[in-house]
């Protein structure tokens, strides 16, 4: 068939209809043409679609298994993202992205998988790029072509030890046999900016009044006198009397580009993509900026009918510059009030303009933009990995293939600080609070990391008779981690500017040490299907780590799933409602392995200064026990049982996947307290914490199909979860009151403290109220509940305020096209969850005297009606861990891209 | 083809033989400390330990520390109202409780971790190889400094529970107090067990002798108020003839005239950086 063809049509207005099975339909109006040539595109909600899973890919009718598969097409490729986590966010159901930062260079999202499954800090899904472990930032997501998330246990067996927090699979672009070679080159610039800040006061005068009112309630005197304050109020010189927005001043709006080539394409014999790419990023933050280099390869070659090699190289460098200590200017923020000028007129940094008439200043130096200025440090960054892979066809059915990668990140760091100083308007030299207090010192870290991965696997599918068709994976998989740094430090270099450690004349510090980690393991997966309508799968996984004793360290994680796929019933099929309907269902165990240290069974004798002694005067080295440590530890375990439903409707125009899941990790680590009598050591760290996750994932989805340029083609999506958390086993039911807290029974991290009905309008209110406690309250303190009502305001007031993990996370998701116009919309959301508002900025304390507008409306005998207390500094009553700081943190978010 | 076949079946082979033997692969460890997985292994590792428990005698700090004597007393003077409510304050007013932390809780934790630690030396001293003698210095050692610490804890709180080798979380839920006749009992069954060990001197100034047991055996006596038993024990150190009294009681707190004649037993101390 050479695709030519000839037809007698009636008229002008005919419309010549296309169409051929798994390619969109495709109409053309005939007009005045002779020649008609057209070229369809393949359907992508095709049946046969394939899907991307554990060590090999499925077709999606036949999974049994909760996955969910996003595809970067070129709509996902124009989205102005710097990290590929960043562009999941709302697509997906079970998965909550949230990012938690805009700095250059480390802005990647946090990504968990169905909820929080565990207690520590290791409940980051895995990801696999290619095949082989990786992380986000060191990926171009210009490069990916597609990203698997396994969210259950029949999935993610077969990762085993390291899967279960979920596994994210991604895998990269690549040119497809005998495509013409495409060279695409995409740029993007953007602008970022800060979005919500705190309200605070910017007026000086108001702040100061403020300040005055609460001194005078706490029973001091004020601070400013009248006449400065009214100076402040006329104003007039923005350099003596400012009235300074710090969030203008320090957060500007800054530039994004990205730049990215890639060639693809492919002969008959071989396939290949290369991709160059730049990044750079300048911080809101003066002085922070961050640049990204990368180059990728991929090919993949066809030797023989027999044999095809291929290979993978990535290699990336990262540059972050930031100042000496970004920590300190979010920390001399927290002070920086209004009557603090940014510059003198002159041009060097400003001071605080509160001077009394004898030159003393009547408050220190919180200028942000100096700790901004000094010094710097830079990190660099380079990361490679190779693959190189081998299939061997022994058969048609019976495949072999042999991964070997290698993988390293080099990172350099190096830090100075300077002396920078602020200047009053009169020419009093400041510098900001504790600036540079243990002197000027320049370090240089050196980090090495290098993974080095084998896995060899061998897969068999055969369609054994008519109605039973097989599939066997096996394989084994050898796994060296190593992580090596070293790190040297000097202080007191002879002059200022001198930035290499060999500069420093004292305070010689030196350190360095190694970790690691080893793996061996065993897996295996089996499908069956019966008729194409009845399926089964069954993965197993048997891991050995490094990590634990000799004895204890095998690990076996099995999983089954099951599936009926309906539709294809005959009596499915005759209704023709369905165009697919699929039930399935999954059990299976994963374990976490990522807990505490490389060694967490090993006992260490710890060996210092402080556990010596000295002999006449000579010193004698002693050691002692520190940790106690359970011998016995190992990693914790997640069992995950799901039940889902997919129905396909209108030809598959309309999709419904719906999930229930319920997943429970076990032998958390948790450290139960000891008694003291075990000495001056620490509680060791033993399996004894359960934690329960368990939801509703519901995911529709619309699409009208059409894809010719002269009609409306839209989709809408939207996508649902619903996830309860709860620890079922910690401490005996017995653990500490603490604010976010970890207790059986409750939400991880459940907000807890008092609960804040009102506000006491009269002295004689509060100590009726409060009649035992030792501390009484006055008129204008929060009122707390009484729970246990004995007067006292103790722990059993406590309750629950609230909890940190949101119940819904849902997204939807609408795309227009109609001629060349191509618009996407995306929303994000998140529905009840709290955040605990409570922090430098929001309350009145007397070392940071930045003021919220909301204390404007405190508490008074003339204001009695606010919910706000009265004006005090650091009161420790109303500073109480309590609901008045609780808010409801649901948000929706809405992208738009075109 | 099938030649090929074989070739690759037999490499499979060859490769999954080969990792029948990586046990060795897993045994990795680190470096950078001393670990259970290579610790005890000579005398040097067992005077480690010893040296570990001696460090525990030692204090660095005024305020919420004081395993001897009676810590800050500034809360029994005027100063009093200096302290607010805070341990200090309270242990000068009588109203000191358990659950006030400070000198209190400092002390017990202090007394039990000279415990543990020799508890630990005694349990990891069977693991090595050790010539007679020497093995018995040390155990004389342990037991001497855990008498210490028995008689430190006895005098404060009175009965305590009693703890004689390494133990189990587990089993420290469940332990209870012992009498004070029973702790008082087992201060002097340390005791006796290190004068049975101890020499007369010791290879290292600061070490435990045989007259620092018997000086510590009599101070024991002396607060459960048995003063005939002090008087015997004085004879005892007496017939040593290396112990006498210092000429000058104002020098005796002078930093030149350390472990002089008079001093049984003191606390040794090093000026260096950090002093």
């Amino acid at each position: 068939m050479d695709g030519n063809y000839s037809l007698e049509l009636p008229g002008e207005n005919s419309i010549l209809t296309f169409s051929f099975i798994r390619f969109n339909t495709k109409e053309e109006r005939v007009g005045n043409r002779q020649q008609i040539d057209v070229m369809l595109e393949e359907n992508v909600l095709a049946i046969d679609e394939v899907v991307v899973v554990g060590y090999g890919t499925q077709k999606k009718v036949n999974l049994t298994s909760s996955v969910s598969s996003v595809v970067f097409d070129q709509e996902m490729d124009n989205r102005p993202i710097t990290n590929a986590s960043q562009a999941l966010s709302g697509k997906v159901t079970g998965l909550w992205v949230s990012q938690n930062s805009g700095k250059p260079g480390e802005d990647g999202a946090q990504l968990r998988v169905r909820g929080w499954g565990t207690i520590g800090d290791n409940t980051d899904p895995l990801v696999i790029i290619d095949g082989v472990e990786g992380a986000f930032n060191q990926i171009n997501p210009n490069d990916i072509e597609s990203i698997t998330i396994l969210k259950d246990a029949a999935s993610a067996a077969i990762y085993g030890s390291k899967a279960a927090n979920g596994v994210v699979l991604i895998t990269t672009k690549m040119g497809s046999s005998n495509e013409k070679f495409q060279v695409n080159l995409n740029s993007y610039m953007g602008v970022q900016s800060l979005g919500r800040r705190y309200n605070l006061i910017t007026n000086s005068a108001e702040n100061m009044e403020l300040i005055n009112k609460t001194l005078i309630n706490d029973g001091s005197s004020p601070l400013f006198p009248d006449h400065m304050i009214s100076a402040f109020r006329q104003g007039g010189d923005k350099y003596k009397y400012p009235n300074t927005d710090w969030f203008k001043e320090v957060y500007n709006t800054t530039i994004i580009h990205e730049h990215n080539l890639s060639i693809q394409g492919g002969t008959q014999k071989s396939t290949s993509l290369l991709s160059f790419n730049y990044l750079g990023h300048d911080g809101m933050i003066p002085n922070t900026s961050s640049e990204r280099y990368s180059i990728r390869a991929n090919l993949d070659y066809y030797m023989n009918s027999w044999l095809k090699i291929g290979g993978r190289l990535n290699y990336m460098r990262r540059t972050e510059t930031e100042p000496y200590s970004i920590d300190r200017i979010f920390e001399i923020m927290r002070g920086a009030s209004s009557f603090t000028a940014p510059y003198t007129r002159d041009g060097r940094f400003g001071s605080v303009e509160t001077i009394d008439e004898n030159g003393v200043l009547l408050y220190d130096n919180r200028n942000p933009l100096i700790d901004a200025a000094n010094g710097q440090r830079k990190r660099t960054s380079d990361f490679i990995t190779v693959n190189a892979f081998a299939d061997i066809t022994f058969t048609p059915d019976l495949i072999l293939r042999t991964t070997l990668s290698s993988s390293g990140k080099w990172i350099l760091s190096d830090k100075y600080n300077e002396n920078v100083y602020g200047y009053t308007d009169s020419g009093i030299e400041t510098i900001t609070k504790n600036l540079n207090r243990e002197g000027l010192d320049m370090s240089r870290r050196q980090e090495t990391t290098t993974q080095n991965t084998m896995h060899s696997t061998l897969n068999y599918n055969k369609k054994i008779s008519t109605n039973h068709t097989i599939g066997v994976t096996a394989g084994i998989q050898l796994e060296d981690f190593n992580y090596k740094w070293v790190y040297a430090r000097r202080s007191n270099a002879p002059k200022q500017g001198l930035t290499q450690v060999d500069a420093g004349t004292s305070g010689i510090q030196g350190e360095g040490n190694m970790e690691g980690l080893r793996m061996f393991s065993y897996f295996g997966r089996v499908n069956y299907s019966f008729a194409d309508k009845y399926l089964l799968e069954a993965n197993f996984r048997a891991d050995a780590s490094s990590r634990f004793k000799k004895g204890n360290r095998w690990g076996y994680f099995p999983g089954f799933s099951a599936g009926w796929r309906i539709a294809e019933e005959d009596f499915m099929k005759d209704l023709d409602i369905f165009s697919n309907l699929k039930l399935r269902a999954s059990w299976g165990q994963l374990g976490n392995q990522n807990i505490k240290g490389y060694w967490p069974y090993l006992t260490v004798i710890n060996q210092s200064n402080e556990l010596s002694y000295n002999y006449g005067g000579s010193f004698a080295p002693g050691a002692a026990v520190k940790d106690l440590v359970d011998e016995d530890i190992t990693w914790e375990t997640t069992t995950t049982l799901d039940i889902g439903l997919d129905v396909g409707l209108l030809d598959n125009r309309l999709t419904l996947e719906a999930d229930y899941f319920r997943k429970i990790t076990s032998d958390i680590l948790v450290q139960l307290p000891i008694p003291l009598m075990l000495g001056d050591v620490t509680a060791p760290y033993e399996n004894v914490g359960k934690m329960l996750n368990r939801g509703i994932e519901l995911g529709i989805n619309y699409d009208n199909q059409v894809n010719s340029k002269d009609r409306l083609g839209y989709s809408v999506g939207v996508n649902l979860t619903h996830l309860h958390n709860e620890i079922t086993k910690f401490q005996g039911g017995k653990s500490p009151d603490q604010l976010y807290l970890l207790r059986e029974g409750y939400s991880f991290k459940t907000l807890y403290g008092y609960k804040a009905v009102g506000i006491y309008q009269t002295d004689e209110e509060a100590a009726a109220h409060m009649h035992s406690n030792s501390y009484v309250p006055k008129a204008g303190n929060l009122k707390f509940k009484d729970v246990n009502g004995d007067g006292k305001l103790g722990y059993e007031d406590k309750q629950k305020m609230g909890n940190t993990i949101p119940t819904f996370t849902y997204g939807i998701t609408a795309n227009l096209r109609y001629k060349n116009v191509d618009l996407s919309l995306l929303f994000q959301g998140v529905a009840n969850f709290n955040v605990y508002t409570q922090n430098e900025y929001t309350r009145m304390s007397y070392e940071y005297l930045n003021i919220t507008e909301k204390w404007k409306d405190a508490w008074s005998p003339e204001n009695t009606g606010s919910k706000i207390p009265s004006l005090k500094f650091d009161n420790s009553w109303d500073q109480s861990e309590s609901s008045f700081w609780v808010h409801r943190g649901d948000f929706l978010k809405l992208k738009i891209f075109s | 083809m099938k030649q090929l076949k074989n070739i690759h079946y037999s490499f499979l082979l060859i490769l999954l033989i080969s990792f029948s033997g990586c046990d060795d692969f897993l045994n990795f460890l680190p470096e950078d400390k001393i670990t259970s997985a290579s610790f005890p292994e000579n005398e040097e590792d067992i005077k480690l330990l010893l040296n570990g428990v001696y460090g525990q005698l030692r204090e660095t700090d005024v305020y919420n520390q004081g395993f001897y004597g009676f810590g800050v007393l500034d809360g029994a003077t005027p100063n009093a109202y200096n302290w607010g409510n805070g341990p200090i304050a309270k242990a000068g007013n009588g109203s000191l409780s358990s659950g006030d932390g400070g000198m209190l809780t400092f002390r017990w934790k202090k007394g039990y971790t000279i415990i543990a630690n020799a508890n630990n030396l005694l349990k990891e001293i069977e693991k090595v190889e050790l010539p007679a003698e020497t093995k018995e210095l040390y155990v004389g050692k342990a037991h001497f400094l855990r008498g210490l610490a028995y008689s430190v804890l006895v005098e404060s709180y009175g009965g305590v529970p009693l703890i004689l080798e390494a133990i189990s979380t587990e089993e420290a839920r469940t332990i209870s107090r012992a009498s004070a006749e029973e702790t008082w009992k087992q201060v002097h069954d340390d005791y006796d067990r290190a004068i049975a060990r101890l020499k007369p001197t010791a290879p290292e100034v600061g070490r435990a002798t045989l007259g620092a047991a018997y000086g510590m055996k009599m101070r024991a006596y002396l607060y459960q108020g048995k003063y005939e038993e002090v008087l015997q024990m004085a004879e005892k150190i007496d017939e040593l003839g290396i112990y006498g009294l210092f000429h000058s009681y104002e020098g005796l707190f002078a930093a030149e005239n350390e472990n002089n004649k008079e001093v049984l037993f003191d606390i040794q101390y090093m000026e260096g950086e950090n002093s």
